[in-house]
């Protein structure tokens, strides 16, 4: 109680001060403008795609990537909890490994677990994260892109220099509750007309402590999340530039280096864990984009990476009196994509991508697996009066390599997508797609144990979605409303699930799976401008899940919605815009889920509504623009869990400034 | 009468009544009072990381099944990875290996007697099975040792030190022979029993068995039982006999297996599919699975025999994602009852009136 009111007292006085003491003279409405128009100009999407920016990242009190995009419908973020814990992302019930992550125009592959970690994607370098449907929007894209149910695009700053100016520095420093610490510093300089490279360090720190109930062991005292530091340094380096008229360069090179604890799950009288994870990961990467006359595009893109990952837990009680295992991947990526475009309502597309994969681990007679991925794109999209027709044929050819035992056998698949739109009035647009896609079974599933089918199928996926759009922009007070609605049937089908072999002991992966995901998205905003200097800006949006267990029909959990999906989510964000400030509060609320299979009270976990406020406070001193912001999360101290046994934090704060040299 | 399945189980439950009803009208001072059973319990190992270990109990006189049964008495939950359950007087003990603890609670009302910490330094011992003797508790630990409990004070007063990652022991010939498994450090896996004689406390003797022992029964007349696993590749599961007056393996097969019930001169086995009978005299299986009624269970889990009733019980895992059961079978093989149980039921116990 006595830290919730500090907090309180921590937050009002920041507002407070920021509010008062600074002068006037500043460019948000300026820039309120330039986030709406930017939004106008984009077509309405065929495949209901969701965009959070920069400037909506402090509106719903965004640190990482997957707290930017919580507020999406038809979003299931799995959040273990803490600054450190792993966040994913499962889209229309379909699981967190069915989402795709593209960062600066590659995409990020994991194949040993098939998740991405958003909580380490911070937000200091991203202009804007995109959630597509089924594929990207823009089809001037790489092939893999194509190949997952949903693809989470995060786009990175381009370099943009004041009037008269040759280079930036940004600094930021962002600190607040779990001792976080969390300095951010940038530099641009433009070398030349075209030419200009960046350099960019953040370096995060937390003891990432924090309080919270157990339920259920007896006690009716706090307990402290222990083991949840992170230590984590980010580098990267840009080069950007034009090679003439018609063609660019980006060069980047990011290395992310950290050190965390894993706390536990929370084990009733066995608080103890001493986990920890060690992570180094690096890539390099080059993108080359040609346009070639008026109607052929061009992009070129290779990347090298090279993932490290180190667990280790003391506490182990084998002969070393540790378990030490140690993981890398090396990605080894070319792709060619271009479009065609004929005519003004007629572009074709096609792209070739070529990866290579290896997992090196010091597990005992490990498989060190190597995978080739030949992924092939050829579609086009037609306009014809008011309809937009697109469709695609990805081919996906895999082949491995193992140095001892077995193998996954070769594989090549055809997978279709296809998008309808109907432009019925100026305001309103009719949407549909089908995309049949799989994912690849990781080397988890395959290689983990050196025992085991290695016969494994790709896990399946159909969508069918059917929407509508409503956009209106106009002069009056309520210059902006966007409504959408979907409805959804998903499908999966030979989904990989682990199960004890006839022996007992030895746990095999099977394609035994089947789920049909009924569903529907609801997304709405609304902008509001009270007088020239204010707006009011509001977004709701609406899930619904019915996600049911196909499998076995003499199964109990035949029939039953499939573990951690709520029925019904609504994301609430709501706030005032002011010249020099605004305010905004953020709402989550998701009803209540099972933890198993099987839908009966004894694995239910409790729903739960989490309130965060966020002020941010624009100046300009001494010349330079200084933006000062602080959130306040889980404002009403919610003891929750969206993991079950994995507490979240309670009230928590953090404040940033943030200023451009 | 809250559930009743109805098939063979409502002759059984009335002939229990009777049998209920006689000996309640007897003298309970009479000493050659034969053992009634009132019903059973059922540990439900649960989820790892999950907290969901659970105990179920049975009612034999109304086929009425209570989950959560510890909870309910004791406000709190069993914790994570129920492992062993016994009973031992008028005191039933279990062992919860994640939680790093043994509850100690009354047979007969599973109101908490003592909850037993199993941490050294804050690092969990891991405790995995649990035997008596001698008014003592012996539990296994995966750290290598075996406590020394008073069942009178409830005190730890010893821990014995064995091989790596002991499993389960049996007692025969005032010694305790304990499988030390090494099960935490793949491939390396230990292959040795440890010896503990009963009056000193002291490990006299370690037994070179097949890689990886886990499983260890007594039969009546002095024999060892020792099922390996194996290393999942070359080395395959086994089953090496010891005999406890010489300490010496007398033989050594490939075998597979679980959950080995001793019934007189008989052991069963739980299999994939069905129970395995097998001859102690002969050491040969005889029949591949007794079950004569085509029914079924999905994961076989664990299996219990209640020698007064004589009757087989399999745990069934069914889903592993969701409430396991319990399958009652007679010694002819047929299905008798099924009980639905908690997470992952692993072993049955039975309780007297």
């Amino acid at each position: 109680m006595y830290l919730k009111l500090r907090l309180f007292i921590c937050f009002c006085i920041s507002i407070f001060v920021v509010h008062t003491s600074y002068a006037q003279k500043t460019d948000s409405l300026q820039r309120i403008k330039e986030v709406v128009i930017k939004t106008n100009s984009s077509p309405t999407s065929l495949r209901s795609t969701q965009k959070a920016d920069s400037a909506s990242f402090l509106k719903t009190s965004s640190y990482n990537v997957a707290d930017a995009i919580r507020n999406f419908a038809g979003v299931v973020i799995k959040d273990y909890g803490g600054i450190g814990g792993l966040k994913t992302v499962s889209v229309r019930s379909l699981s967190g490994l069915h989402t795709g992550v593209q960062y600066d125009g590659i995409n990020m592959g994991d194949a040993q677990t098939g998740q991405i970690d958003l909580g380490r994607l911070m937000l200091d370098n991203v202009e804007s994260i995109s959630l597509y449907q089924a594929q990207p929007d823009d089809l001037l894209t790489n092939a893999r892109s194509f190949s997952s149910a949903s693809l989470i695009v995060v786009k990175t700053k381009t370099p943009s220099f004041d009037k008269g100016r040759t280079n930036k520095l940004l600094l930021k420093y962002t600190g607040g509750s779990f001792g976080l610490i969390n300095p951010v510093i940038r530099y641009d300089q433009k070398v030349s007309k075209n030419w200009s490279f960046n350099v960019n360090s953040a370096l995060q720190k937390a003891s990432g402590d924090y309080k919270f109930q157990v339920m259920g062991d007896g006690s009716d005292t706090l307990s402290t999340r222990d083991n949840a530091q992170i230590n984590a340094i980010q580098l990267g380096s840009g080069v950007d530039g034009k090679l003439g008229d018609n063609s660019s360069l980006s060069v980047r090179v990011s290395y992310y280096d950290s050190k965390r604890g894993l706390p536990n799950a929370v084990i009733y009288y066995n608080p103890t864990g001493k986990q920890q994870l060690w992570n180094k990961d690096f890539y390099a990467q080059a993108q080359y984009k040609q346009q070639l006359g008026q109607n052929w595009d061009l992009l070129v893109a290779t990347k090298y990476s090279r993932n490290y990952t180190r667990y280790n837990d003391p506490s182990y009680l084998n002969q070393t009196g540790e378990l030490d295992n140690k993981y890398t991947q090396n990605e080894y990526y070319q792709s060619v994509a271009t479009t065609y475009t004929p005519t003004k309502n007629l572009t074709f597309n096609y792209a070739a991508d070529v990866f290579f994969t290896t997992l090196n681990t010091n597990l005992y007679k490990y498989s060190y697996p190597t995978r080739t991925s030949i992924l092939q794109v050829l579609g086009g999209k037609y306009k014809l009066n008011k309809f937009v027709f697109e469709g695609n044929v990805l081919n996906t050819y895999i082949k491995e390599k193992v140095k001892t035992g077995r193998k996954s056998p070769e594989r090549m698949v055809f997978s279709p997508t296809f998008s309808l739109a109907y432009q019925a009035s100026s305001t309103v647009t009719l949407r549909g797609f089908y995309k049949d896609i799989f994912r690849y079974p990781t080397f988890n599933d395959l290689y983990y144990t050196n025992f085991g089918d290695r016969k494994l199928n790709p896990e399946k996926t159909k969508q069918y979605n059917l929407g509508m759009v409503y956009d209106k922009f106009n002069d009056s007070k309520l210059n902006w409303v966007s409504l959408s609605a979907d409805v959804y049937f998903n499908q999966i089908n030979d989904k990989i699930i682990a199960l004890p072999n006839k022996d007992l002991f030895i746990w095999t992966m099977y394609n035994l799976g089947n789920v049909n995901i009924y569903g529907a998205d609801f997304t709405s905003k609304f902008n509001y401008t009270l007088n020239q200097k204010t707006e009011i800006q509001t977004n709701i949006n609406y899930t619904y899940q019915l996600a049911l267990d196909k499998t076995d029909p003499t199964s109990s959990t035949y029939n039953n919605q499939i573990p951690y999906t709520p029925p019904h989510t609504i994301a609430f964000n709501a706030g005032i815009q002011k010249q020099r400030w605004g305010v905004f509060y953020n709402q989550i609320f998701s009803s209540g889920r099972y933890y198993l299979g099987e839908n009966k009270p004894a694995y239910f976990v409790q729903g739960f509504s989490v309130s965060d406020i966020s002020a941010n406070y624009r100046t300009i001193i001494y010349t330079k623009p200084l933006t000062l912001s602080a959130e306040v999360n889980n404002i009403f101290n919610l003891n929750y869990s969206i993991i079950r046994s994995f507490p979240m934090p309670g009230t928590s704060i953090r404040l940033t400034i943030k200023t451009t040299i | 009468m809250k559930k009743i399945n109805y098939n063979l189980k409502t002759l059984f439950i009335a002939v229990l009544a009777v049998l209920t009803i006689s000996s309640c009208t007897k003298d309970d001072n009479y000493e050659a009072l034969p053992e009634v059973r009132s019903g059973f319990y059922i540990l439900n190992e649960g989820g790892y990381n999950s907290n969901n270990a659970s105990l179920s109990f049975y009612n034999l006189e109304n086929g009425s099944v209570v989950n959560g049964f510890f909870a309910q008495k004791n406000g709190r939950g069993l914790g994570d990875t129920g492992n062993d359950i016994q009973i031992y007087g008028s005191k039933m003990y279990i062992v919860v290996n994640a939680s790093n603890t043994v509850e100690v609670v009354d047979a007969k009302t599973v109101k908490s007697i003592k909850q037993l910490d199993f941490k050294n330094n804050g690092v969990g011992r891991q405790p995995r099975y649990i035997v008596f003797n001698k008014n003592k508790a012996f539990v296994s630990s995966y750290d290598g040792t075996v406590a020394v409990i008073d069942t009178t004070s409830l005190a730890i007063e010893k821990y014995i030190t064995v091989g790596r990652n002991p499993e389960q022991m049996a007692i025969s010939n005032n010694k305790i022979y304990v499988a030390n498994s090494g099960g935490l450090d793949y491939p390396n896996y230990e292959k040795t029993v440890s010896v503990i004689d009963l009056t000193t406390l002291a490990v006299t003797k370690t037994i070179e068995v097949v890689m990886n022992p886990g499983s260890v029964t007594a039969t009546s007349d002095g024999r060892i039982y020792v099922k390996s696993t194996g290393n999942y590749d070359d080395i395959k599961p086994s089953l090496t006999i010891i005999d406890s007056n010489t300490d010496l393996v007398t033989s050594t097969k490939e075998f597979t297996g679980g959950g080995m019930t001793i019934v007189g001169d008989k052991a069963y086995f739980l299999k994939a599919k069905g129970i395995m009978e097998y001859d102690l005299n002969t050491d040969q299986v005889v029949r591949e699975n007794i079950i004569t009624d085509n029914t079924d269970y999905k994961i076989g889990y664990g299996l219990s025999y209640d020698q007064v009733n004589q009757l087989f019980f399999v745990c069934d895992a069914q889903s592993y994602s969701g409430t396991g059961a319990v399958l009652c079978y007679n010694k002819e093989g047929e299905l008798l009852y099924k009980v639905n149980a908690g997470v992952l039921p692993s072993s049955v116990i039975f309780l007297n009136k």
